[in-house]
């Protein structure tokens, strides 16, 4: 560097004010505070300027080592602690080998199966620490016997049918029966009455699967928000315009040339359809008033008879999750046991057929069409499984029905004598191992196959048939899905999270293989950026709906009156006053009692309000005060160009009109000079810009603007 | 072929590189190896060059539509020293800040090294996007004019760097997609 400053100041002998740019650059890299690597130079020049900043012959005091010390050390902390909660650098080299071979788009599926494992384990980590270890250490003593209680039900319950005893075995382990009195489910924690002094486990137990969710929640949300374009809503445009496609399209980390090709048929596709989404858009906007309802018109024509696909969908499974829980003792059990699970997955995978054929029906733009039908796939998915907590809710608490068993223990105590929420537990069991069981089947049973038949057989079907797409969307509904019911069981079931755990630890490799072996990639282009944020938000709707019951029935729904720790409250959150009363002195007992009062949450929701409202109107001000300096910066220019051609009026000869370049910029720019190559030096010929006289060219071209990377 | 002397690298030049660049441990001792395994054996590694060609040639750069610039623009003298490697590889990698990202895109998609993205550069950079074959002449003309429509906001019919910065501020993707893991290890 400091031999191109050199050779820069002997190539112009006429300009000292050349120079002295250099050292007013140099001081400026030395004084400022950014991080030497941080700066777009080569490292030699780097190193120069870390030493100048901090000369290896003054001697530093033991003060600013140790401050250098400490600074080293806490930058080597945070990338560590970075890449933990990254995932510890699991399957670190498996990410990229999908990434290499496939794109960032679908790479960024499996980033995200690796970021559900995490919230598993820290829900599991949560759960044992708070209410298994201590349960297990302290050993409270169990509470006395049942007491009896005389039922008036219709009829009597059958006793179970003799089936063979293997058999008998494994199924019960498959509908959860054999961890009946375990910890997997409620119904195996048992402790005495709340006393004032040890460790309340009943609290642990109510508080920590909403911990889990708040924390589950909280950490999606950052990840959501860190995904999210700095800039994305100030302007006004939505999408992502064209101009950052072009120079962002490329994935650098592709290293296959197959994956190469098909990248490029893919960036190809997408300038197309962005294309011809400008024009329709113009088109659109030219419509006139009638043609426009008549659009309207034919968007509601589709969208409702998907909803009503979706409505006879989800009460298909009302009417299955109903028929199950009717018919539970009886001996067809084998089917009925896993018919909602069946039923669920069967509307999930005829749903999405039926909606991309009704949506190819209308002729509507490739990227509305993708959109709607994703939309539709996820209220169904999201739907479904709401309908099948409510339809559990019907069964067994009786919920939005009047039935003589519900109204003197406030469930269904005929059908349910033992315990109602080992009942649920099991449900929710038995879905979430069926999800997997379903997905090993599909990719060994359908996509393996379907690779062979097509591989080895020649025909007009089977090239027609070809092999399975990957495709990134269904794969992650599924996920979801999976994690929702997860977080559905957290209160019923509280070890589901290791299940779930383990289940998406396999299913990695089990995509992975699917991807590599049996799938060719989709020519239809799913960007990583939106994908990322699409799949956060499909979490987070699933988090909320797992939400709503759970709060539902620690709130309100009284609990099995003989198994699991709150038998004997109203309902579960009566522990929380209890306990208040029992352990705080009467100050933090007030304390605690304004907190849930109204006259501390109106208060709260009004600042709430009141800050909302402030951001707001910031980022409208900001948004003004863009438009605003957008169009100085355009005056200015014009203003530039104005000058210049004032300028070359004036010069009587063409060839001083060199001279008076170099030192043109020294007034305007102050973005740093480049030392490296591949970049003009101040000297260099340009290529002749299509406005001013061609003798200006070369001065035009070395106006730089002020940017904004100083910082 | 090729010495693998691992570790010829000294304590404190590795920690004078970590320090300079974005780069972890492993991954500049893996750059190491890689670049002994490539340049003349023998040579000390600070003093050997590979050729552009040779970095061209890598797994991470064989299929990059870019990586003729990407050699242009890292390299000095045509050659590519140790260090040069390094800086290369801290740019792209994982951990690298999003301004030194932007300045070096910027370098690369500069083709005639003007120090703007005019139309001729943007022509050749949707060429270098797209098979061969899928190109018209109206649809090079039709990106390349939506491109400078969105983005050229003084009218100059050129991208200066402001103007690209402020582009890319717009693309959530390129923090993903400009970064290269692995350098042939």
């Amino acid at each position: 560097m400091l031999r191109q400053w050199s050779v820069q100041s002997g190539q112009a002998p006429g300009e000292p004010a050349g120079e002295e740019l250099w050292e007013q650059e140099m001081e400026r890299l030395c004084s400022s505070r950014v991080p030497v690597r941080t700066l777009p130079y080569a490292m030699a020049d780097r190193r120069i300027l870390r030493q100048l900043r901090e000369p290896e012959g003054v001697k530093t005091s033991c003060w600013q080592r140790w401050q250098r010390r400490q600074q080293t050390a806490g930058r080597r902390l945070g990338e560590a602690a970075q890449r933990l909660a990254q995932g510890f650098g699991l399957w670190e080299g498996a990410l990229y080998e999908i990434g290499g071979l496939f794109g960032t788009g679908i790479q960024s599926y499996f980033t995200f199966l690796r970021f559900l494992l995490l919230l598993n384990l820290l829900t599991l980590l949560l759960t044992s620490s708070f209410v298994l270890l201590p349960l297990v250490w302290l050993r409270p003593p169990d509470p006395g016997p049942a007491l009896n209680f005389t039922l008036q039900c219709p009829g009597g319950t059958q006793p179970q049918t003799g089936v063979p005893s293997f058999q008998s075995q494994l199924w019960s382990v498959l509908t959860g029966r054999a961890f009946n009195n375990t910890y997997l489910f409620y119904g195996g924690y048992r402790v005495g009455p709340e006393s004032s002094s040890t460790y309340s486990i009943r609290l642990a137990y109510l508080l920590s699967p909403l911990a889990c969710l708040l924390l589950c929640f909280c950490g999606i949300l950052w990840r959501m928000v860190k995904g999210l374009p700095q800039k994305l809503f100030l302007g006004q445009d939505y999408r992502s315009p064209l101009s950052a496609k072009v120079f962002s399209s490329w994935d650098f980390c592709i290293r296959g040339q197959e994956a190469a090709t098909i990248k490029k048929h893919e960036i190809s596709n997408e300038f197309k359809v962005e294309l011809e989404e400008g024009h329709r858009f113009l088109l659109v906007q030219q419509q006139t008033r009638s043609q426009r309802a008549c659009h309207l018109l034919t968007c509601l024509r589709v969208n409702i008879l998907i909803g009503l696909l979706v409505v006879g969908g989800i009460s298909a499974i009302f009417w299955a999750t109903k028929f199950s829980q009717d018919n539970k003792e009886k001996p067809l059990f084998v089917l009925l046991q896993y018919l909602p699970s069946g039923v669920i997955s069967l509307v999930n995978f005829l749903g999405p057929l039926m909606f991309v054929f009704l949506v190819q029906l209308e002729n509507y733009p490739p990227n509305t069409e993708v959109n709607l039908t994703l939309v539709w796939c996820v209220v169904l998915k999201l739907a479904s499984l709401g309908m099948f907590s409510i339809s559990l809710g019907q069964t067994v608490l009786c919920i939005g029905r009047n039935k003589t068993s519900c109204e003197s223990y406030g469930y269904n105590a005929c059908d349910y004598q033992v315990c109602w929420e080992n009942s649920v537990g099991e449900e929710l069991y038995k879905l979430s191992i069926f999800n997997f069981l379903l997905t090993v089947a599909f990719a060994y049973l359908v996509s393996l196959p379907r690779r062979l038949l097509v591989e080895r057989l020649s025909g007009r079907f089977w090239t027609w048939l070809d092999r399975e797409e990957f495709l990134v969307p269904k794969n992650v509904l599924d996920i979801v899905a999976g994690q929702t019911v997860t977080w559905m069981g957290l209160f019923y079931c509280p070890l589901l999270p290791l299940l779930n755990s383990v289940f998406i630890f396999f299913t990695f490799y089990i995509k992975k293989y699917t991807l590599l072996r049996n799938s060719k990639a989709s020519p239809r282009r799913f960007r990583a950026s939106s994908s990322t944020f699409f799949f956060q938000l499909v979490l987070i709707l699933g988090l909320l709906l797992a939400t709503v019951p759970l709060g539902y029935v620690v709130s309100s729904i009284h609990s099995s009156w003989d198994c699991g720790l709150f038998a004997n409250y109203s309902a579960p959150w009566q522990v929380v006053p209890e306990l208040v009363a029992l352990r705080l002195p009467p100050s933090g007992q007030r304390a605690v009692y304004y907190l849930g009062s109204h006259a501390f949450r109106f208060p709260l929701l009004i600042l709430l309000s009141l800050v909302l409202t402030v951001c707001i109107s910031q980022s409208q001000a900001n948004a003004r005060a863009i438009q605003g300096l957008r169009k100085q910066l355009k005056w200015q220019v014009q203003e530039k160009w104005h000058l210049v051609e004032d300028l070359s009026r004036l010069l009587p000869e063409p060839g001083l009109g060199d001279s008076l370049g170099p030192e043109s910029p020294h007034s305007r720019s102050s973005r740093p000079r480049s030392f490296c190559p591949g970049f003009p030096c101040p000297g260099s010929p340009g290529p002749r810009a299509p406005r001013p006289g061609p003798l200006l060219a070369d001065a035009a071209c070395r106006f730089r603007f002020p940017s904004s990377t100083d910082q | 072929m090729g010495q693998c002397l691992r570790y010829q690298m000294h304590w404190e030049d590795l920690e004078e590189y970590q320090a300079l660049t974005f780069l972890t441990r492993n991954e500049i001792l893996c750059i190491h190896d890689t670049f002994l395994k490539l340049c003349p054996p023998g040579k000390y590694y600070k003093e050997a060059t590979l050729t552009m060609d040779q970095v061209s040639s890598l797994p991470a750069l064989r299929v990059n539509p870019f990586r003729d610039r990407i050699c242009r623009v890292f390299s000095h003298n045509d050659v590519f020293s140790f260090e040069d490697v390094l800086g290369m590889a801290s740019v792209f990698s994982e951990q690298a800040c999003p301004s030194l990202k932007i300045e070096y895109a910027f370098r690369i998609y500069d083709f005639n090294e003007n120090g703007f993205i005019d139309e001729e550069d943007l022509q050749r950079i949707i060429l270098r996007l797209l098979n061969s074959d899928d190109v018209s002449e109206d649809l090079l003309t039709d990106l390349t004019s939506h491109v400078l429509n969105e983005s050229d906001l003084d009218n100059d019919n050129m991208l200066s760097f402001s103007e690209f910065e402020h582009a890319m501020a717009k693309a959530p993707d390129f923090m993903n997609s400009f970064r290269i893991h692995l350098w042939g290890c």
